[in-house]
């Protein structure tokens, strides 16, 4: 794997950690004082912290670090994660997701936002805390802390001062235990330059008497090296408490040695370790007895490891192909069976049924690849914590956001393309849906806010609401509004429906002031249009005083779409079925011709475009006769409603995406293809564009007329 | 014969920088993302050494290498403790516990298997 590959892996990690910490913030905020969730959101840091360093990113070491610090108090109980210090580490969960986006990117840090959330943070830790980063600053300088291993950058043939030091050692049995041996040891010191080794093998009893798990061997060695004694030390760093050990300066060779003794003197013999203490030497042998006794326990089953599901990661590219196979073979399927039956096979044949078998299997393979690419929707509805935390601080609202059906799996694009809009929702939601405090306790609701955000499967589809408990929509105002913008007669008549759905409308913005936090002049158009465009639709529904609801229902997949097929001039076109509100025969007073060559259809009591599809698209010169074709009432993603022209109806079918825009350029009018179950190809429309491409009829002309009919 | 190494930690960026470095380095890798993963693995495989992390979910590195050092077949076997910690006690409840050494995160590739060569020669 290249570092690439491995930097790639751990910024996915990242992610993973960053929700997981996130989400123990949040069940700890909630009130759940497990150690679990504390321990979690250590490790969380803890890993990010240890990854970062591996790439030298100082900046996140150092926040991760400081963060970690106040997690550990936690942990050890020496901080009590109150409101206060729980609303500091979400902020900092914040600024590390901020740190992780901005090294993934190369972006430069904020540095002044880092450095303010990191006194926070220090500020509950105290002073001590403060100091303590700065020495931890100091020893991540040190790269690797070798022990019992050395640096081997020495030159042995170096002409510096060379010197001499007298090592005695005697491991005892908890050295060997550790997986340790006098011989490693004895390496290293060689590695430092040139030894001379003794072993005083006196205290080892005879063959009868010998205990095999002991350890009797005294290894005296006389090394001479250019290092310093802190090399030498260094090698027994992590054996210093598993073996008796004395190191002594012998003469130097080299000028300058009159001060050395003393100082090594000063180092020698740990205090705990007092040369050849039998006392402390049988106590070890014990000790190897008691773990010999243990050793015959088996270790302790891991219960728990069937909780944890095993995954494996994957490159999309792989699934994407797999997808195009899949779909390859579900199109394969179909034109057998169609052979089959075009050959008069007898249904009770074992190649009928054996066909049958295999256009179960087909589908079940077909579920079973779509469900690789499905993921939780748990990522974004984390994200959105963080959203309205910041919505709620600017626009002075108290808030609680409750997420529900958190598992429930989407296609990823379709939960890549959710995050914008779902983002905007709730900003609205917050800024224009929920009161403030004071306005909530007026009405007699907790000063608190609640919204709702909620996935789950319906109907082999995916329905996602957010509600909130605020006002509801003040349709007076939405009125007025959408009057004042040229949206509506000032004598429409609308349902309290319609006027809800009015703020879907381009140009709508309920927000008489532009603030900084929903609107830039922005409205809920751009959510409809980005919905819309994966497929889905939105709707809203509010009731006054009690609360606002918007749901958006979403494919499953965008890989396969419900199409209506449709002849159009000897071709076979696919209209996505989302986008048909309803389809007619045109009777002759339905038509309007309003001059070059453009026509309306009255529909109730308004008018609609006119788009002759084969015209459009170019298959044919002129226009039919609307009476002599069918008409498929469609809404495109921006709002506007159009009559889609086209000869006959097939049927309704389940179609296979394939894109043309890798073998041809854009074609106006044309989203994709498929291949039909007859193996021909058709062209799959795109409404929004077809609309546009005929785009005779200017749009703003539609609400006039709608006033007039 | 290559020398096998197992590696426990529960970070994928870890285990895929020390998979990279062992086996460039010539070491048959062995991965477990937990001190419970590492022990089944350990059922099944006696590595010539192994490097663990600390703070792991599930078992961590203190306990995985206790539970190591209790097992019948992998006792004896060097363990060198990676972690991005330094404190003396955090060390000193390791050593307690069994392990081999201790080296800090982030590691110099060169070293660490030097220090692999040096501990399973």
């Amino acid at each position: 794997m290249s570092n690439q590959g491995i930097m790639q892996v751990f910024f996915d990690e990242c992610d993973e950690q960053l929700s997981e910490l996130e989400s123990n913030l949040l069940a700890l905020e909630g009130g759940e004082h497990n150690l679990e969730a504390i321990n979690a959101v250590f490790r969380a840091v803890h890993s990010i912290k240890g990854g970062a360093g591996a790439f030298g990113m100082e900046e996140l070491v150092r926040f991760a670090h400081t963060f970690e610090t106040i997690l550990d108090q936690v942990r050890e109980g020496d901080l009590t994660p109150d409101a206060t210090v729980l609303k500091a580490m979400l902020k900092a969960s914040d600024v590390l997701t901020d740190l992780v986006r901005c090294a993934r990117d190369g972006e430069n840090v904020a540095v002044a936002d880092v450095e303010i959330v990191m006194e926070q943070l220090n500020a509950l830790n105290g002073t001590e805390a403060e100091k303590e980063i700065d020495e931890s600053d100091d020893d991540f300088e040190i790269e690797f802390q070798p022990v019992p291993v050395c640096l081997d950058d020495i030159d042995c043939t170096d002409a510096g001062e060379f010197a001499r030091f007298e090592i005695s050692f005697r491991p005892r049995p908890m050295l060997y235990e550790n997986g340790n041996d006098a011989v490693y040891l004895l390496r290293e010191l060689r590695s430092l330059g040139e030894i001379e080794v003794q072993c005083d093998a006196d205290a080892l009893p005879t063959l009868d008497e010998i205990e095999p798990e002991g350890a009797f061997l005294t290894w005296q060695v006389t090394l001479h090296t250019n290092s310093d004694e802190s090399k030498v030390r260094e090698i027994f760093e992590f054996v210093q408490w598993d073996c008796d050990l004395s190191i002594s300066a012998g003469n130097s060779l080299a000028c300058g040695e009159a001060g050395i003794p003393d100082k090594v003197e000063a180092h020698l013999c740990n205090p705990a370790v007092g040369p050849a203490d039998p006392g402390q030497f049988d106590a070890g042998s014990e000790h190897a007895e008691t773990i010999n006794s243990e050793a015959a326990v088996a270790p302790e089953k891991p219960s728990k490891s069937a909780n944890i599901q095993a995954t494996i990661r994957v490159n999309l590219e792989r699934v994407e192909q797999l997808i195009n196979l899949v779909g390859e073979l579900v199109i394969n399927q179909a034109m057998l069976e169609q052979q089959a039956e075009v050959a008069g096979l007898d249904r009770t044949s074992a190649i009928c049924s054996g066909l049958n078998d295999l256009q179960k299997l087909t589908k079940e393979i077909q579920d079973g690849v779509m469900a690789i690419r499905a993921q939780p929707v748990k990522p974004v509805f984390q994200r959105m914590h963080r959203i309205a935390r910041e919505a709620g601080e600017a626009t002075a609202k108290i808030i609680r956001l409750v997420t529900e059906g958190e598992t429930t799996e989407v296609d990823k694009t379709v939960i890549e393309r959710l995050t914008d809009p779902l983002t905007h929702m709730l900003r609205n939601a917050i800024d224009h849906g929920l009161e403030s405090p004071e306005a909530r306790v007026r009405a007699g609701k907790p000063e608190e806010g609640t919204i709702c955000l909620s996935a789950n499967h319906r109907s082999g589809r995916v329905v996602i609401e957010i509600a909130d408990d605020g006002a509801g929509i003040d349709r007076e105002k939405v009125r007025s509004i959408a009057v004042a913008r040229g949206l509506i007669e000032a004598d429409t008549a609308l349902e309290a429906e319609d006027i809800d759905n009015l703020i879907f409308r381009p140009g709508f913005s309920t927000a008489e002031q532009v603030s900084d936090l929903s609107g830039r002049g922005v409205g809920l158009d751009v959510v409809r249009r980005a919905v819309e465009k994966l497929g889905g639709r939105v709707s809203i529904a509010s009731q006054p005083g009690i609360g606002t609801k918007i749901t958006m229902s979403l494919p499953l997949t965008l890989a396969v779409q419900e199409g209506m097929l449709v002849d159009v001039a000897d071709h076979t076109l696919v209209v996505p079925l989302a986008a048909i509100l309803e389809s007619l025969k045109p009777r002759s007073d339905m038509v309007n011709e309003i001059g070059l060559g453009k026509r309306l259809i009255k529909l109730q009591d308004s008018f609609v475009p006119l788009v002759d599809v084969a015209e459009t698209l170019g298959f044919r010169k002129a226009g039919i006769d609307p009476t002599q074709g069918v008409a498929l009432l469609v809404e495109t993603p921006g709002g506007t409603r159009c009559v889609l022209l086209v000869d006959a109806i097939q049927g309704q079918n389940q179609v296979v995406i394939k894109s043309v825009e890798r073998h041809f350029s854009r074609v106006p009018g044309i989203a994709a293809a498929t291949i039909l179950g007859d193996g021909r190809v058709a062209l799959i429309a795109d409404t929004e564009d077809l609309v546009a491409h005929h785009q005779s009829v200017p749009e703003r002309i539609e609400p006039k007329l709608t006033a007039m009919g | 014969m290559g020398k096998t190494i197992l590696s426990v930690d529960d970070s994928a960026t870890m285990r895929a920088m020390l998979e990279e470095t062992l086996s460039e380095a010539g070491f048959d890798v062995l991965l477990a993302k937990d001190g419970v993963d590492g022990l089944e693995v350990l059922e099944r495989e006696t590595p010539q050494l192994i490097i663990t992390d600390i703070n792991m979910p599930r078992l961590d590195g203190f306990g995985f290498i206790e539970q190591v050092r209790r097992s019948s077949n992998n006792r004896a076997v060097p363990i060198i403790v990676l972690s991005t910690e330094f404190d003396e006690t955090k060390k000193e409840t390791a050593r307690n516990a069994g392990a081999t050494g201790w080296i800090v995160k982030p590691f110099d590739p060169e070293k660490l298997v030097g220090a692999i060569n040096r501990l399973t020669a």
